[in-house]
């Protein structure tokens, strides 16, 4: 099944996968597996949103799903 | 209406106005966003600001605090944001508390106020304003920065905790990587002072449970549920 992901420019330190693209994941996939597969260390993760909700790293994704990974800002 | 208020009046209403001088707002934490949101409030003429740090400025706060100066380094942030109050305009009352505020302390100095403004930077404190907020029925306006990006949203006994945001995320929000030049603050406590005006004023939507990020490098502003 096809989902959109948006991986914000912060990850690309990391060596993570960022920007805007497509991908082709099978069904029961869920975030942490998708986190991985991008490369993303969990420890840097803020907000995974899909489709405009915050969700955790056991969220199922479904088709069509819109996901959007960004750090916290929690500096003052 | 006296002269210095004329140029808020058209977005702020009269009686919005007059609700401004009625309120009193609470401000913990004085350094890169604190300062701006500490300037906002006294420009924009609320009755009381409370605020509330310990600490004192150092050379590494003048890349972005405000209030922070060559000549007053060492100082108290609360007597410098004193001072700085007073002189934008001295009808506004000013309550300093030079003490680290948690949950067993809160209630000491935060419980005449209408409005807190998160000004800090650490999630532990946040879960604690969090919770004070939702049990007295006061409204916290949560504000945070990192570089690039900027995350804002309001918590009331309303909406969802700001746990349900964070999660069990540990402290390790971008800035530790990114630092934060001025605009990053700075645009924090815009945010923060405009979702106030709102929630004052009765216009708009505010954010109360939905968090709006903002990425300055491509130039975006979303907002999401949690």
């Amino acid at each position: 099944m096809l989902i959109g992901v948006e991986v914000n420019d912060f990850f690309e330190k990391y060596g993570s996968k960022t920007g805007k693209f497509e991908m082709e994941v099978e069904p029961g996939f869920n975030v942490q597996k998708l986190l991985q597969r991008l490369n993303i260390p969990l420890d840097r993760i803020g907000f995974v949103i899909v489709n405009e909700k915050r969700v955790d790293f056991d969220y199922i994704l479904s088709e069509g799903d819109e996901v959007y990974i960004l750090p916290f800002a929690t500096g003052g | 209406m006296e002269k210095r208020y004329i140029k808020n009046i058209g977005t702020l209403t009269c009686e919005g106005q007059e609700r401004m001088f009625q309120t009193t707002a609470a401000v913990v934490g004085a350094g890169g966003i604190g300062g701006f949101v500490i300037e906002g409030l006294a420009r924009l003429g609320v009755k009381e600001i409370v605020v509330v740090d310990k600490d004192v400025f150092d050379e590494t706060n003048l890349n972005r605090q405000v209030l922070s100066t060559v000549n007053n380094l060492g100082s108290p942030k609360v007597i410098e944001a004193e001072r700085r109050v007073k002189e934008i305009n001295p009808r506004v009352r000013f309550q300093s508390v030079s003490q680290k505020a948690c949950l067993e302390n809160l209630h000491d100095f935060l419980g005449e106020t209408d409005y807190i403004f998160d000004a800090t930077d650490n999630i532990e404190i946040r879960k604690e304003l969090s919770k004070f907020v939702q049990d007295t029925d006061k409204v916290l306006i949560h504000g945070g920065c990192a570089g690039w990006y900027v995350q804002v949203t309001v918590i009331t006994k309303h909406t969802p905790s700001i746990e349900r945001l964070f999660r069990d995320a540990s402290d390790q929000g971008a800035e530790k990587v990114l630092g934060n030049p001025v605009f990053a603050p700075m645009l924090t406590a815009a945010l923060e002072l405009s979702e106030f005006c709102k929630l004052v004023s009765g216009k708009g939507k505010p954010l109360a449970g939905k968090c709006l990020v903002v990425n300055l490098l491509t130039n975006e502003y979303r907002v999401f549920e949690f």
